[in-house]
């Protein structure tokens, strides 16, 4: 003979509303997972992902040279025929505002300033540098 | 090679700390609300730099002497430690935090991060006039400088005194969204009194980890999206959720601040959720108006904005933007931006409406034992936050493919979180054993462990 118990149907409730919780929340932190494994790969890896590294350094060599060649409250022109443009004006706008320099439109600038295309000597090595060009 | 970016947030924690402590009244849990407070303290900085002129360092000399002066004062006054603020407590938190907080080893390459905060935390760290005209400088109109500063302000605050770095930047504006997090993480705990310790931690580190699901790389990367989507969910669950909303306002007050003074995005919701607990607290009116401080703070950087000439896209580009164009568009973006929603966070968010759809229906008495407030104002604040998104991409002047690949993931951070905080409420009260909830404990001991023996038992 067989004994079955019933469950009341506010626990059956209580349990469905637990698991599908539970699932949601575990969904909800596959981002944390992947952050967490992702975090831990560049820690041992600076290089794990050579595409991100190669524009960190690309995006502090330029500013190296743009703190050397380029003095603090200068204007600045941007060079109209820049190629990737959007990109590189905006690194250069964000490095004027970093050194108190202003950027102004037009052919009004102490210095116009580009970024040229190198090859990179090291996987990891700069593939950009900065031209700056003083306006006389 | 590391100095500056360990100096700079040794430099962020003393900054905040004392107010932090007189917040929490505990110097466990202060360390971490110690950023956030700093991220607040040098926004208000900024504020008077730009409205009075001078150099930064003068302005964040005052402020920390001003909120040192402060924290003293309000030290004088009888407090007690926030409940689960011990050290324990502290390093629950903290540790659950600390693997997903490894991606801020990441490197700092994100184009909004350096585009929009790192561009403006640069014109912040010079001088007043500077900064003005920046502001309104035409060059600078792709870089939204009418957004809010507290995300750029704590950078700044070091590039005031340091030689500008990209990865101190990073780990700044990390420090800073990382304590906003592990504050929405000690308030879910807080609020889920009426349940058994180890599901109420699991619970609210389940809610914070959930910071990381729309937007992985949002959180340590410079970014702004998921700091002030922890602090609205945050000021959500202690000023909606819990059964007694008023009674520590502080913390929820200072999290709305901080939603408000980092994003548009921010600003909008923290005046839904100020609505929302105006109409929660009708009978104690006069109280519940506090929470209209923050969004007070955040229309102060509105009109500031406007007064130094800088141009919101949204707001230049939506006048009749919606009525101007036909149906058809309209109803193509509609479709377009609901299916980009439903790609990013559909499931999860369906997954919480079933569980809060069938709590409601069937646990809503369990619910009231275990004291937290009615879910349909969790439900009213992310209804309002998407309502108020989806118009945001029908009226807006951008391309709508374009807007929606480059924005939908991070705007949609807040919305899975208030899922979230829905969720565990639910789960708290399925799995809790009906009785009604006690007060807050005031710290750690006794009471907590009984309470869990209690419930561990009756579960049997």
């Amino acid at each position: 003979m067989t004994i079955t118990k019933r469950l009341a149907p506010g626990t059956v409730v209580r349990v469905v509303v637990a698991l599908v919780g539970v699932g949601c929340l575990l969904v909800a932190a596959q981002g944390a997972v992947w952050a967490s494994q992702h975090g831990y790969a560049i820690m041992n890896d600076r290089e794990h992902d050579l595409t991100v590294r190669r524009r960190q350094v690309d995006f502090e060599t330029l500013w190296r040279e743009f703190v050397a060649q380029v003095p603090p409250g200068s204007r600045i022109a941007l060079a109209p025929d820049q190629p990737n443009k959007t990109l590189w004006h905006q690194r250069i706008s964000e490095f004027a505002a970093l050194n108190r320099c202003l950027v102004v439109l037009g052919p009004k600038g102490d210095y116009v300033v580009s970024v040229a295309f190198m090859d990179r000597q090291r996987p990891a090595g700069p593939g950009v540098r900065l031209v700056v060009r003083k306006v006389v | 090679m590391y100095l500056t970016p360990v100096v700079a947030a040794l430099a962020l924690l003393a900054a905040g700390f004392p107010l932090a402590f007189v917040i929490l009244r505990s110097p466990f849990l202060a360390l971490l609300l110690a950023p956030l407070v700093a991220a607040l303290l040098s926004t208000f900085a900024v504020i008077l730099m730009l409205v009075v002129g001078g150099p930064l360092p003068l302005w964040l000399a005052l402020v920390l002497v001003a909120g040192a002066a402060a924290a003293w004062w309000l030290l004088r006054r009888p407090g007690e430690p926030a409940p689960y603020s011990g050290w324990s407590h502290t390093l629950l938190i903290a540790l659950s935090l600390l693997p997903p907080f490894l991606l801020v080893f990441e490197p700092p390459y994100q184009w909004d991060s350096h585009s929009i905060w790192w561009l403006h935390a640069g014109y912040f760290s010079h001088d007043g006039a500077y900064a003005r005209t920046a502001i309104g400088s035409p060059a600078f109109v792709f870089s939204h400088t009418d957004y809010p500063p507290l995300n750029s302000a704590p950078v700044a605050a070091v590039w005031s005194v340091v030689e500008p770095d990209f990865r101190t930047a990073q780990l700044i504006a990390a420090m800073v969204s990382i304590s906003a997090i592990a504050m929405l993480i000690h308030l879910v705990r807080r609020t889920l009194v009426g349940v058994s310790a180890w599901v109420a931690w699991t619970l609210a580190v389940g809610v914070g980890l959930a910071s990381w699901s729309a937007a992985p790389r949002a959180v340590t990367s410079g970014l702004a999206d998921t700091l002030w989507a922890a602090a609205i969910a945050g000021a959500v669950v202690a000023l909606l959720l819990g059964g007694d909303p008023l009674r520590r306002p502080l913390l929820p007050l200072l999290l709305l601040t901080v939603a408000a003074l980092t994003k548009n995005e921010g600003l909008v919701a923290a005046v839904g959720v100020a609505l929302l607990v105006t109409l929660r607290c009708r009978a104690e009116w006069r109280r519940a108006g506090l929470v209209w401080l923050p969004v007070l703070a955040g229309g102060v950087w509105v009109v500031l904005a406007r007064l130094a000439g800088a141009q919101s896209d949204i707001a230049s580009g939506s006048s009749g933007g919606a009525f101007s164009r036909g149906v058809q568009e309209m109803a193509e973006r509609f479709q377009l931006t609901m299916a980009a929603l439903w790609d990013g966070i559909g499931p999860v968010v369906a997954g919480t409406v079933v569980v809060a759809a069938l709590g409601a229906l069937f646990l809503r008495g369990r619910r009231r034992a275990i004291g937290l407030a009615s879910d349909g104002w969790v439900w009213a604040a992310n209804g309002y936050y998407l309502a108020v998104l989806v118009w945001t991409y029908l009226s807006g002047p951008n391309d709508i493919r374009w807007w929606l690949s480059t924005s939908v993931n991070r705007v949609t951070v807040l919305v899975v979180l208030l899922a979230a905080v829905s969720c565990a409420g639910w789960v708290a009260v399925a799995s809790g054993d009906g009785r009604p909830a006690e007060p807050d404990p005031v710290g750690d001991g006794p009471r907590e462990s009984d309470r869990t023996g209690i419930t561990s038992a009756a579960t049997r």
